[in-house]
């Protein structure tokens, strides 16, 4: 039975690779160490907070709202959004501020935005019919800017809730800023309840 | 020089036809020239190898055969005494013939398949004549073979409608392991590598792995010559979309130094612009791309040892028009329908871009143990490096009181910013496998082993697609044939163990624990192939199959820039199992050839990442669609057809077809990214000899996609595109060159009526029209 003990020596010979196979990998799983993640990017401000606070005019009185998310994207679901209670039939004057505040101290990024001022473009959408913002500022080429606007509430107190969308812009370049069509990339964009009483 | 006088019949003209293959891998040598000595009459070997001569008078016939990279052949056929119809089957052998002649008893135990699997190999002028601007371009003239893109320069193959980590990708006879997880990630090999490449449609787990459920792309590297000397080949590419070029080189020698090692040396460099769609520019779309490799053999077919050492490096850019910020930037640019600002054409690529290197080695030993046994051992190691620029709020105000230092500082913390990748992986894999290949008897072949891997990937950046992790694997497998009179019987059996250890990142808590997870399991193919008639053969496979999860499957949690959506892994996600089954029929007469094949899969736990509209990822950047992992029981079904008809002697009709269907059978809807049906229809016409082009050729083709009708209607952003049809066209013939060199040239024209087309399976449809008009000038001469 020569054959068979051939066929031994054979699947020896296999099995005895197979345990090399196996030791060579059993080695790698034991010098193996996963690294500590690294991902602080202390260049890159993100923002993580907007304020936007209105007055009235006539009465100077003044409401402030903020959008926060500290833990940036992903992670959890944003810690504060407030609801904007606005007057019926008001005119507000608004101004908005970008913020770091993951970082301490926080960091105003709304100056950010105005030393590049050419190159991006705050927008403001109320749904429902309940108030129309017209923006106040300009840039240096004479484009509206955004960062300081007005909103005017209607005058029936609709029942009906809406809300007031936030968008911050950032364009390539200054040539492909024209004051009406937002841009391809999107840096904020947030939206408060807002309920008129 | 095996040439065999099949079919004898007695018709009224006399007609000599056959097919010219090569002996080794019986792939049909396209090209190859076949001359009646003594006259002026010769003929080519069209896309099947097939060649024709009628109305012959002589009472025998020489004929000469030649073959760039082949040893020329001479073959006598007697005619007269009634013999009027005479099929050759003429079986050319590469020039280092000696390393050819041990694959052609190894072919019976095929490399890449099972020898009752259909497998396509891709032969050196094949991969020549149809090589693109990526290495997945050559693979698109195998029917069922489509590709899922990123651009033009970023494209992965799909088979039968599987693709990523559910095919293998083999590159010198190593599972190539790059990030293989994204549609945006492309396999990292150079498309000049001299190779020939096998396209196994259909389960080929048992030979290599869970991740070959879908089958497998073989990419080996092809023998050194064995005729004393130095040889090379010189490849110059020339692509007017993009203005890009490219160059591939390598020199050859069997003796180095009157030693017995064998060399060669191989390098590639690409350089592309910006791609052009009809009507615009596709901006920041080029690519670099710089390769090389160094080949050595030493020993006989009974000990030697082959390796392989090579380096990938390419950068990438990413179409600035698919750069977007959220979901709704992603909307307004599909309503739009083109991009929003388009500079002039530019060879600059910046950010977003991508840059790869992938550097492997591979050493191959082989013993030929007895007259029935040979052992063959391939140790491997592979170090990819991806690296991801974001282009995202690039806006950095320097710090400091003083506005000048302040200035400085922005200044230098932007160049940080771009410099630094948003996400850097190095994926490190070693591997080692053992197989015997043995015969038990005179009709029973096979092969035995095992396999391994241990891999370990590391992450850095701020992008958490793919986390840390550590992963270890092992298998055993054997598969064994029987071959009977018209019958070849073969079954596979392998199991599997995986084991993988990451460390996973909570953004809410900024923790990041371990997590341990392993699975086993077996996977099964049987399969015949029968043969009852000359030229007709049949072929049936069934196989189940098993692909743990990936880790992007489990851990993944951010956004997909370009697709705008988040998605969210699931850790707790099961293996999946298929159970498929194909069969083939391939019947060839005459210079008729007829391909058919047909599958069906059906894949439990099928993995695939779900929107969920409840909860919707609010970020400060605007809402994103969240889309999580999850399992479902998946169906795909399909079939393909290859057809080639001789309508004269120098032309022949030729056409392929192929249609996919893929469902969740859970919920009864069609699955995402299953390749619309799609056809080709060619006519192609050769000559001998036009003014000083031998081997001259013309073929025009119309490939017609129908528009993908099966989706979830409002599932995705944008509804499918239209079909589309493209009309490609191509010539080209063998010029001498001074010295006597041969060189092959080929003029192609693809979408040549600048077409504006949309193909479901790109990723920049959304944003964009497909490429315009490229006209293709390849020049390849071998020394």
């Amino acid at each position: 039975m020569t054959s068979s003990t051939n066929a031994l020596r054979r699947f020896g010979r296999i099995f005895l690779t197979s345990a090399f196979a196996a030791s060579m990998s059993l080695f790698g799983t034991s010098c193996d160490h996963l690294h500590d993640p690294h991902d602080h990017d202390h260049d890159h401000d993100a923002v993580t907070t907007v304020v936007l606070t209105l007055v009235a005019q006539g009465s100077n009185d003044t409401t402030r709202v903020t959008w926060e998310d500290l833990d940036g994207i992903g992670g959890n679901n944003p810690n504060r959004i407030d609801t904007l209670f606005l007057r019926p039939g008001t005119i507000y004057v608004g101004s908005v501020q970008f913020e770091n505040r993951a970082e301490s101290p926080a960091k105003n990024l709304t100056e950010d935005v105005l030393e590049d001022a050419n190159e991006h473009q705050v927008f403001y959408a109320v749904s429902n019919s309940l108030g129309q913002v017209s923006v106040l500022d300009k840039d240096g080429r004479g484009l509206p800017l955004g960062l300081t606007f007005s909103i005017a509430t209607t005058t029936t107190a609709a029942a009906v809730p809406g809300s007031l969308t936030l968008s911050l812009y950032h364009y390539d370049s200054e040539s492909s800023k024209n004051g009406t069509d937002p841009a391809d990339e999107t840096d904020v964009e947030v939206t408060f309840p807002l309920i008129l009483r | 020089m095996i040439a065999t006088l099949l079919l004898l019949s007695a018709l009224a003209d006399t007609h000599i036809h056959g097919i010219v293959r090569d002996s080794a891998t019986r792939a049909p040598l396209h090209g190859a020239v076949v001359r009646l000595d003594g006259t002026k009459k010769g003929a080519v070997a069209d896309r099947y190898g097939a060649f024709h001569f009628y109305d012959l008078h002589q009472d025998t016939v020489r004929l000469v055969v030649s073959y760039i990279g082949y040893a020329t052949e001479r073959v006598v056929v007697p005619l007269g005494e009634g013999r009027k119809e005479v099929r050759l089957d003429i079986q050319m052998r590469s020039s280092s013939a000696r390393q050819q002649e041990i694959q052609v008893t190894d072919e019976r135990i095929a490399h890449s398949a099972l020898p009752t699997q259909q497998a396509r190999v891709l032969g050196s002028v094949e991969i020549d004549e149809h090589r693109g601007q990526t290495f997945a371009d050559a693979l698109t003239q195998v029917a069922g073979v489509t590709v899922l893109q990123t651009g033009p320069s970023l494209k992965k193959p799909m088979i039968n409608g599987l693709t990523g980590t559910r095919l293998v990708l083999r590159n010198n006879n190593l599972v190539q392991e790059g990030q293989q997880w994204g549609i945006e990630h492309a396999p990292e090999i150079d498309a000049f590598s001299p190779s020939r490449i096998t396209v196994v449609k259909g389960p080929a787990a048992v030979m290599f792995g869970p991740n070959a459920m879908g089958g497998v792309i073989d990419v080996e590297s092809r023998p050194i010559r064995k005729d004393p000397g130095l040889h090379g080949e010189a490849t110059v590419n020339l692509f007017s979309n993009g203005r890009q070029g490219a160059v591939g080189a390598f020199l050859e020698t069997a003796q180095v130094a009157g030693s017995p090692i064998a060399l060669r040396a191989q390098a590639s460099a690409r350089m592309g612009g910006d791609a052009e769609a009809p009507s615009y520019v596709l901006n920041n779309t080029g690519v670099r791309e710089l390769n090389a490799s160094l080949t050595m053999e030493v020993g006989d077919e009974r000990l030697g040892i082959s390796s392989v050492a090579s380096i990938f490096s390419t950068t990438l850019g990413i179409f600035s028009g698919a750069h977007i910020g959220n979901a709704s930037d992603m909307l307004r640019a599909i309503q739009r329908g083109n991009p929003s600002s388009t500079r002039p054409f530019s060879y600059d690529i910046g950010n977003p871009r991508q840059e790869i290197s992938h550097a492997m080695v591979s050493v191959k030993g082989h013993a030929q143990l007895s007259e029935d046994e040979r052992l063959v051992v391939t140790l491997g190691h592979q170090v990819n490096d991806r690296n991801e620029f974001d282009g995202h709020n690039i806006r950095i105000r320097g710090r400091g009181d003083d506005p000048v230092a302040r200035a400085a500082d922005s200044i230098a913390r932007l160049q940080r910013a771009l410099a630094t990748p948003a996400m850097n992986l190095v994926l490190r894999t070693s591997s080692l496998d053992a197989s015997l290949e043995h015969a038990l008897s005179e009709r029973v072949r096979g092969t035995a082993g095992v396999s391994s891997m241990w891999q370990l990937n590391e992450r850095s950046g701020s992008v958490i697609l793919i986390p840390d992790y550590r992963l270890w694997g092992i298998g055993a497998f054997v598969y064994e044939s029987i071959m009977l009179e018209d019958v070849t019987i073969s079954a596979g059996l392998r199991y599997d163990v995986r084991d993988l250890k990451s460390r996973i990142i909570n953004r809410a808590t900024g923790e990041a624990p371990l997590q341990y997870r392993r699975w086993q399991n077996f996977s099964a193919s049987v399969g015949a192939l029968w043969a009852p008639i000359e030229g007709l053969s049949l072929t049936w496979n069934a196989a189940s199959s098993w692909r743990p999860p990936q880790v992007n499957e489990l851990y993944s949690n951010d956004v997909h820039h370009g697709s705008a959506y988040y998605e969210i892994g699931d850790s707790t996600l099961a293996s999946e199992r298929t159970l498929g089954s194909d069969v083939g029929l391939r019947y060839e007469a005459h210079g008729l050839l007829i391909e058919t094949s047909a599958f069906i899969n059906r894949i439990g736990d099928y993995i695939m990442a779900l929107p969920d509209p409840a909860n919707p990822t609010v970020t400060i950047r605007g809402t994103f669609p969240t889309y999580r992992f999850t399992q479902m029981t998946a169906r795909l079904f399909g079939g393909d057809l290859s057809l080639t008809v001789p309508l004269h002697e120098r032309l022949n009709l030729y056409g392929q077809a192929s249609f996919v269907r893929g469902d969740n059978l859970d919920l009864n809807e069609p699955l995402l990214f299953i390749p619309a049906d799609r056809g080709r229809i060619g006519l192609h016409l050769h000559a001998d000899d036009v003014g000083p082009v031998h081997d001259a050729y013309a073929d025009v083709s119309v490939m017609g996609v129908r528009r993908q009708d099966r989706v979830v209607p409002g599932r995705d952003y944008a509804e499918p595109p239209a079909g589309y049809l493209r009309t490609d066209l191509s010539v080209g013939g063998v010029l001498t060159l001074p010295f006597g060199l041969p060189a092959r040239l080929t003029l192609a024209c693809t979408n040549l009526f600048n077409a504006a087309y949309r193909e479901y399976l790109s990723q920049y449809r959304y944003f964009a029209d497909d490429l315009g008009r490229n006209i293709i000038l390849r020049f390849t001469t071998t020394f």
